[in-house]
């Protein structure tokens, strides 16, 4: 009798071990959707009513290589990368005892070689109205985007996905400053301004 | 482009693992860290829906349970949950500061392949995750019956446990119940009857936190009802169900730490199947009808022999 108990014990082994060879899926596709950030700090002081602080957005490539690498996948791979928003905040706040009022505008331009042409733009990135940098303590602020300026980034962007490394020159240029930054009354601070992108990948899950 | 450090095709839980695998092992983490809040649960409700209609298939087969002799059967239930139409979409909405908000009918995990994109403002574009265009949740799992004590039954569904790669961590699948016979205590009457509680666990992966990846709970009290004719034993059943699933995973940054709770909406749910008993060996079908529709399919080997009408 045991040896035939243990028979019919096997039967059912048999069957989960059928059942787990076959029964789920060979192969699943989807197209994955990763969201990246890309940010750059400036850090202003102004002792007058203008503001040209320049920064560099050089971390694209590295970024979508890290994606690349997390999900096993090769640039060919990608099926779109674009910009999706852009968004800022005054990371280090004015000493200031009062609020400053910003307008003015955030330029984009493309220059892959540092001491090679600017090869687009510069084009308008984000306008700034009378931005209160106190609401902006913080908390990021949808940037009011310019499409010009939006068109040099997913330019940029199309280009990393055919094996490209774009370097982003950033631009703030204020028109005024209220009340007007002086020798006794500087305006210093330091502010992010940060690109959000999706990466969408067609991933294919297998077995070994 | 395949994705090496998966688990092999096989042990049914893995098409969970396939679903919601751990952040580090990329694909769905990935697929999840786009969405946050009423995305992710829209995104994941059909599996979950499936997942909970699963386990709660296949709990019973009969409602006889012999008033006392020890019994004891192995066997294992494979169970599946198709989706609908209905299932491969839901209405998401953009995130991650796109500008203007805006809704689209987007990919459940189920749902189509293909990502879906809306234009924003100035040239920005959102783009929706893709589903796995699957048309039904399946896997098995072996359980174990052992009776009888004053007509009451225990259930006994056994872990199904995959060693799993190195970054995935444990995948546990268990559950007990109890049943007990009701028409025992009416003499002669035409039918069996039992009533029953059933509770299920189950948990994957290991977090960030040393805390489970997914975990999963299915509560299930209700009654069943058969009648044997020689071989063929005709079965049925109503339920109240209650379960819940809970996320935890990384978002877009590591300090995005998504914690989430999925409930069931469904809680109640029929069952009619039909079970064919031969000598040692037990074979039944059933369909479970409620939120979510699910078959099971079981087989089993009983001792002493099913046959003998106990």
């Amino acid at each position: 009798m045991k040896k035939s108990v243990f028979t019919m014990l096997a039967f059912p082994v048999a069957c989960i071990l059928a059942l787990a060879s076959g029964c789920v899926y060979d192969s699943l596709s989807s197209q994955v959707v990763v969201t990246e950030k890309v940010n750059v700090q400036f850090k202003e002081y102004r002792e007058s009513p203008s503001i040209g602080s320049t920064v560099v957005a050089d971390q694209f490539k590295t970024r979508l290589m890290d994606i690349l690498k997390d999900n096993n996948a090769k640039l060919s791979d990608i099926q779109s990368i674009t910009m999706v928003a852009g968004q800022y905040k005054v990371a280090a706040p004015s000493t200031a005892s009062h609020d400053w009022k910003v307008t003015g505008r955030v330029t984009m331009r493309r220059q892959d070689n540092p001491i090679g042409p600017v090869t687009e733009g510069p084009a308008t990135f984000v306008n700034l109205t009378s931005q209160s940098l106190w609401a902006a303590k913080g908390k990021p602020v949808p940037a009011d985007l310019n499409s010009a300026g939006v068109a040099i980034v997913n330019n940029a962007l199309k280009d990393l996905k055919n094996g490209g490394d774009p370097r982003l020159i950033v631009e703030m240029v204020s028109d005024t400053i209220v009340p007007a930054p002086s020798h006794s009354d500087p305006l210093e601070f330091s502010w992010l301004a940060e690109v959000t992108f999706q990466v969408v990948i067609n991933v294919k899950v297998t077995g070994k | 482009m395949a994705i090496r450090s998966r688990p092999k095709k096989g042990a049914c839980v893995v098409a969970l693992v396939l679903f919601l695998a751990s952040p580090v092992s990329a694909q769905l983490g990935n697929q999840l860290s786009s969405y946050t809040g009423r995305n992710a649960s829209g995104y994941l409700e059909p599996l979950v829906d499936a997942f909970g209609a699963d386990l709660y298939a296949g709990l019973y087969h009969t409602a006889r349970i012999p008033e006392r002799g020890f019994h004891v059967s192995l066997g294992i239930t494979f169970m599946s949950a198709r989706f609908s139409e209905a299932d491969r979409t839901f209405t998401a909405v953009t995130e991650n500061g796109f500008q203007p908000e805006q809704s689209a009918e987007a990919p459940t995990v189920v749902g189509p392949r293909e990502a879906v994109y809306v234009d924003g403002e100035s040239g920005t574009q959102f783009a929706f995750p893709g589903g796995f265009d699957l048309a039904s949740f399946d896997f098995g799992v072996p359980q174990l019956r052992l009776s009888s004590f004053y007509g009451t039954e225990a259930l006994i569904r056994l872990g199904l446990f995959y060693p799993g790669e190195a970054d995935l961590g444990d995948i546990n699948l268990y559950g007990v119940g109890i049943r007990h016979s009701v028409s025992q205590y009416i003499n002669d009457f035409p039918i069996d009857v039992a009533v029953g509680a059933f509770w299920q666990r189950f948990s994957l992966g290991d977090n960030e936190r040393g805390g489970d990846l997914v975990s999963a709970e299915a509560w299930s009290v209700g009654f069943q009802t058969s009648k044997r004719f020689s071989w063929l034993e005709p079965y049925a059943g109503l339920a109240y169900d209650d379960f819940g699933l809970e996320l935890s995973y990384e978002g877009d940054t590591p300090e995005d730490r998504i914690e989430m709770s999925l409930e069931s909406e469904d809680h109640f749910h029929m069952t009619v199947g039909l079970s064919v008993k031969l000598w040692f060996a037990a074979v039944n079908g059933e369909y479970n009808i409620g939120g979510q529709n699910a078959f099971a399919l079981g087989m089993a080997v009983g001792y002493p022999s099913f046959s003998t009408g106990e």
